[in-house]
């Protein structure tokens, strides 16, 4: 995370994941493959360095909290369970706190802006 | 990279708020004018507990040091700031500079990584003795002895 992106989400015409009887769930996929799709228009409208606009950061942000908001039960940190949660799930909510982490170090002069509605937090 | 982008908006966010730095109880708080500063917090904290349960899966992998070390950097960066940080946040980052340390017998990025958690800490701890009366600003220490 950092560097451009360098293949946008328009240029895919793969459809994402989808369930099929006989196949192992597609939840986890689906929640990395979406993360990844946020982190995509993040890195496109947060991390440049000239030209960004409030209004496509703010935006991001929300998508990426919707995300979070939208996350089936099963993939959701449970506080005092960490251990006993598979690989990707602890894997999936480690890069979700990575993008916040990183928007905030970079945001850190200027998040006075940004409205309550950017902020929400739900655990 | 992710370094070189990050350096300039930490950087200007210290300066502008040097004059509150050693300010021990700041007329509002950091994080009721920067509210991210709360998501930010709690995301590094929840990291460096997460990256605790996912060394048990692969102890030595890229992703271990890289978020350990932005996790770490973001809590000391916030520990600049009087009354955001707690003694556990402390405990935290002295375990990742000891995880750093550890990945960096192994690769030499990780262990510049916990040089830099290890020498910004020994600035944040002098800040604060400067913010508690207990030292002046002409002893501040910039970087640990070599050990």
């Amino acid at each position: 995370m950092g560097r451009p992106s360098q293949i946008h989400d328009e240029d895919i015409d793969t459809e994402p994941p989808a369930e099929m009887s006989g196949f192992p769930q597609s939840h986890g996929l689906h929640a990395h493959s979406s993360l990844a799709c946020v982190m995509g228009q993040i890195i496109s409208n947060v991390f440049r360095t000239r030209g960004r606009e409030d209004d496509e950061v703010k935006k991001s942000i929300m998508e990426l909290h919707n995300w979070r908001d939208n996350l089936p039960p099963h993939l959701r940190l449970i506080e005092g369970e960490w251990r006993t949660l598979p690989k990707d799930v602890l894997l999936l909510n480690l890069i979700y706190n990575q993008v916040n982490i990183v928007i905030g170090l970079i945001l850190i002069d200027r998040c006075f802006s940004l409205p309550s509605e950017c902020l929400c937090w739900n655990t | 990279m992710l370094l070189v982008t990050l350096r300039m908006p930490v950087l200007e966010y210290l300066i502008s708020q040097s004059g509150e730095v050693f300010n021990p109880q700041p007329s509002t708080p950091h994080s009721t004018a920067f509210p991210y500063l709360n998501i930010t917090l709690q995301a590094a904290r929840e990291n460096l507990l997460l990256s605790q349960s996912l060394r048990v899966y692969s102890p030595y992998t890229f992703y271990s040091f890289h978020y350990i070390f932005s996790a770490a950097i973001s809590l000391v960066v916030q520990s600049f700031l009087a009354n955001e940080t707690t003694s556990s946040d402390e405990v935290l980052i002295s375990e990742a500079i000891d995880n750093l340390k550890e990945l960096g017998k192994r690769n030499e990025s990780a262990e510049s990584c916990a040089k830099m958690v290890r020498d910004l800490s020994v600035v944040v701890a002098n800040v604060q003795l400067v913010r508690n009366g207990l030292r002046t600003v002409s002893d501040f220490v910039f970087s640990p002895r070599e050990e």
